[in-house]
């Protein structure tokens, strides 16, 4: 059981290993708060999705199983855009974008698809915190990694020294391909 | 057949009822926080560019407003959204009585991290303070009249603003 939780973290990781959901990582994960922002979003969605879809998994016929799942999958989307508009404004206006598209963001999809409509809800409930917690790490660490090496800061606070000429390319989309390279290619070679 | 189909309209109608409905109460909820939200950082905008002001009334809707400390007026801020190197820039600055630039705000913009969004920094604003809109126009473009530097690596975006702010001016 404690597989469900942690196969999400490391072994089935979403961004490093199933490579799902890419272009939401590349795009907000300039600093490391929005990437943090984009995962606590993300984990929100997964959360309620895998939940309510476990539980309706018996009642909905298999023909309209994706209709079905693209509405509840929204549901949850819209109400954490409008929540993170209401009282996180600045955090939603630097997403951009990119909070309503967790809609098609192909993890949460793909969990439901795989795994939410065939378990059950305390398993799908694991599985979603597991994958949440894989997501949210990985684009933390892109979103550092990015900052620090594109702006000299991490989390807005500075850490380079006072000469340090940032790599702005780091921030521009190419530093987001070069972060998740880096960062596949040190997984493998770790947990080999 | 006709049955089995039926049932999974059913199923669905109750499924996007539910979400409909929970997305309603959401919405309802969120709402008025939202807008108020909007209503305050255009005000905090306003109350930036003139400190001085007590009183902003809107002209044109989202383009113009003029500014009254006490009951005189002392200018007149104008908004204006010309297209930058990324995107939409959305500027908005304030004019007093003798039409010289009092400050120039930028609220939103999408331009290049580090290059383009060198514009929304003070070092280049400060330079339209006390201008009049003959010395709007970027010294690259104008030797003679132009006042204003542009950003070393973001002419497009500098030059997007100067262009639209002068354009604005005798509006």
């Amino acid at each position: 059981m404690l597989k469900e939780l942690t196969k999400g973290i490391i072994k089935e990781n979403p961004i490093l290993v199933i490579m799902l959901g890419l272009c939401p990582t590349l795009a907000v994960s300039t600093t490391a708060v929005n990437g943090l922002a984009m995962g606590v979003a993300f984990a929100f969605v997964l959360l309620g999705s895998n939940i309510v879809i476990s539980l309706l998994r018996k009642a909905i016929p298999d023909q309209i199983r994706i209709p079905a799942f693209i509405v509840i999958i929204s549901t949850f989307v819209t109400i954490a855009d409008y929540s993170l508009k209401a009282y996180l404004p600045f955090l939603s206006k630097s997403l951009g974008v990119f909070v309503p598209l967790i809609v098609v963001n192909c993890i949460v999809m793909g969990r439901a698809e795989a795994y939410a409509c065939k378990n059950t809800v305390f398993n799908s409930f694991l599985d979603a915190i597991g994958m949440s917690i894989g997501f949210t790490m990985i684009i933390t660490l892109i979103g550092v990694i990015r900052e620090l090496l594109g702006n000299g800061t991490i989390f807005n606070y500075a850490l380079m020294p006072a000469n340090f000429t940032p790599f702005l390319i780091m921030i521009l989309p190419p530093g987001g391909f070069l972060a998740i390279g880096f960062l596949m290619a040190l997984k493998i070679k770790i947990f080999k | 057949m006709i049955k089995d189909a039926i049932k999974r309209v059913i199923i669905l109608f109750i499924i996007c009822s539910v979400a409909a409905g929970s997305l309603s109460y959401v919405y309802s909820i969120t709402k008025p926080k939202i807008e108020q939200y909007v209503i305050d950082e255009l005000n905090n905008s306003l109350k930036k560019v003139m400190p001085e002001g007590t009183k902003f009334e809107e002209v044109t809707k989202s383009a113009k407003w003029n500014v009254y400390k006490g009951e005189s007026i002392i200018g007149t801020i104008n908004k204006v959204n010309p297209l930058g190197y990324g995107g939409p820039v959305q500027i908005i600055y304030g004019l007093d009585n003798e039409k010289k630039i009092v400050k120039v705000l930028i609220i939103d913009q999408t331009e290049t991290p580090g290059l383009g969004t060198k514009i929304a920094e003070s070092k280049f604003l400060d330079q339209f303070i006390g201008k009049t809109e003959n010395e709007v126009v970027l010294i690259k473009d104008d030797q003679i009249n132009g006042k204003i530097d542009a950003v070393t690596a973001a002419t497009i975006s500098s030059r997007a603003l100067t262009n639209a702010v002068k354009k604005s001016m005798n509006q």
